[in-house]
């Protein structure tokens, strides 16, 4: 492998992986989608230049969080000539687009600061077989072991956004924008389905396993979610109402992820599709006056979820 | 003592398991039969799963399920991002989770790192010691040898014994017959979903020949029709 072309061989890769993954069409459809979405950014930041660093901070942000997550970040340096020169490619190409807004925008600082993410490349990755967030994972019961998957998935950049939502409380839109993002983050936690074995230790019944799970969930999220909304109410008291709307709907959106999984579940299964109602649930929980809707899905999918689990609490006959 | 009645499975059509009465004592049951015979059927209908509504499985009177039965089953799947103790603080129960704590320090299960990073014998012996941990009166192991090393299978020998001195009733299905000679107080051979003869411990001559004679004479058949 030569040289240079072991700098870009990440962006083959993901070229490749682009042509497999959509047919022509989908690649053009995609392209046009980002054209859009770099238009719109570039609207909004000549509107208004007070965008600018929490654009470029989410930017740096997933650009972080996706450094961190790489599965191959070993692979890659044990046997990939300049690893992290290609990593640095692959970033300068994800942070372009974003980098050609702001310059457009005239944000020539912004602009320096985000491509200088590209250095994000040489920091250190933690991963591997290393136990994440143990000290946050011994406060969550045993029963609720999703949450504790959930740290190993998303710690710290979890607790990071929940420790920003918090300190910019003051803010008007942010906190609640970040405990969206949090909450969603919870919900798909609950797509994974857990072994007949772990089903079957949680709890005795169908009705004791539902109410675990989800009023164990409940009373952690309630713990999220009270200071922010606590914080945000304070500084704008006049929102208190969009703000508990929010907060609720937060909470019942988590609970219909755990409840929705119950009543697809079937054991070692990845429930993706459930992905896709839970979008729907949380387009309906930010919406002030459709807040109660998630709380109806979820009121609906229970009896399913105690109808289907009582297949495997009682199985005798199936 | 264990009573299995009028226990009857099908896939569809095809009835895959058909015992009409059988009693098992406490003790260790090994249950033996070729690939296909029924054996994981069985252990799945004693723990709840897939029985006509007519059968009878009981535990001294009381329906077999998971509330009085451990099952290790014969694939081991966990849930991704937990460790191994994250995964047995979900079967704890009293004493046992002392005596498991002792066990692993034979099984050498590393507990404290994710489970993903095991390999296939910690994962079997993770599972075990998950079904231990539980406690129950009626223990079923589906092939709980394989992927075990040779050291993990003496421990699990030793820990099976054990557990039939406590007056636990262990019934375990292998196609490995050595172990199961050793160890088990029956052994009941399983063809084409029936109980077709129980061997006693120490008289077990015939069993190798039971077992294999329908695919002995098969096979026979096979490489006659071959050499012409």
């Amino acid at each position: 492998m030569s040289t240079t072309t072991s700098r870009t061989v990440l962006l083959h890769l993901r070229w490749l992986q682009l042509r497999r993954a959509f047919p022509v069409y989908g690649l053009v459809l995609l392209a046009l989608g980002l054209l859009g979405l770099l238009w719109l950014l570039y609207r909004a930041t000549s509107q208004d230049t007070g965008l600018l660093p929490f654009i470029a901070g989410g930017a740096a942000l997933t650009l972080w969080g996706f450094h961190q997550r790489r599965g191959d970040h070993a692979f890659l340096l044990r046997h990939v000539p300049h690893a992290r020169q290609a990593m640095a490619v692959e970033y300068a190409v994800m942070l372009l687009p974003v980098v050609v807004v702001m310059l457009l925008a005239g944000a020539w600082k912004w602009a320096a600061g985000m491509a200088l993410s590209v250095l994000l490349a040489w920091s250190p990755v933690v991963q591997g077989g290393g136990v994440r967030g143990g000290r946050l994972r011994a406060l969550v019961p045993a029963q609720l072991f999703e949450w504790r998957a959930m740290a190993q998935h998303t710690h710290p950049f979890g607790l990071l956004l929940w420790s920003v939502a918090l300190a910019f409380c003051w803010l008007p839109v942010l906190p609640l924008f970040l405990l969206g993002i949090i909450a969603l983050m919870l919900a798909s936690a609950q797509e994974q389905c857990e072994p007949r074995a772990m089903l079957l230790a949680t709890a005795n019944d169908a009705r004791a396993l539902l109410r675990l799970k989800v009023f164990g969930s409940m009373r952690i999220m309630l713990i999220m979610v009270l200071p922010v909304i606590i914080g945000a109410t304070i500084f704008q008291p006049d929102w208190w109402w969009i703000h508990a709307l929010f907060g609720v709907g937060m909470v019942v959106l988590v609970a219909y992820a755990i409840v929705l999984k119950y009543a697809n579940y079937r054991p070692n299964l990845r429930l993706e599709a459930n992905g896709a109602n839970v979008s729907v649930a949380a387009l309906f929980a930010i919406l002030p006056g459709l807040s109660l809707v998630p709380l109806i899905m979820l009121l609906t999918e229970w009896p399913k979820a105690r109808a289907n689990l009582n297949a495997y609490f009682h199985a005798h006959h199936r | 003592m264990l009573t299995i009645a009028d226990l009857r499975c099908a896939y569809g059509e095809r009835i895959v398991l058909d015992i009409p009465t059988c009693t098992m004592a406490p003790g260790v049951h090994g249950i033996v039969g070729l690939n296909g015979a029924g054996k994981s059927t069985l252990l799945n209908a004693l723990y709840g799963f897939g029985r006509n509504a007519e059968a009878r499985v009981e535990w001294n009177g009381t329906a077999m399920g998971h509330t009085n039965t451990a099952f290790q089953e014969a694939e081991n799947y966990f849930h991704p991002g937990i460790t191994g103790r994250e995964y047995l603080e979900l079967f704890m129960s009293g004493t046992a989770s002392k005596d498991v704590q002792l066990l692993n320090e034979l099984l050498e299960v590393p507990l404290d790192t994710l489970i993903t990073t095991y390999s296939t014998g910690m994962k079997r012996k993770l599972a075990l010691l998950g079904a231990l941990c539980l406690d129950r009166d009626v223990l079923l192991l589906d092939e709980p040898m394989n992927g075990l090393d040779l050291a993990s299978v003496r421990v699990l020998e030793a820990v099976i014994e054990r557990l039939a001195e406590r007056g636990r009733t262990v019934v375990i299905t292998s196609h490995v017959l050595g172990p199961l000679v050793t160890l088990c107080d029956h052994i009941h051979l399983l063809q084409h979903g029936r109980f077709t003869r129980t061997f006693e411990r120490g008289r077990t001559e015939g069993l190798e020949a039971a077992l294999f004679a329908e695919l002995d004479r098969h096979t026979g058949m096979v490489m006659k029709a071959w050499s012409h």
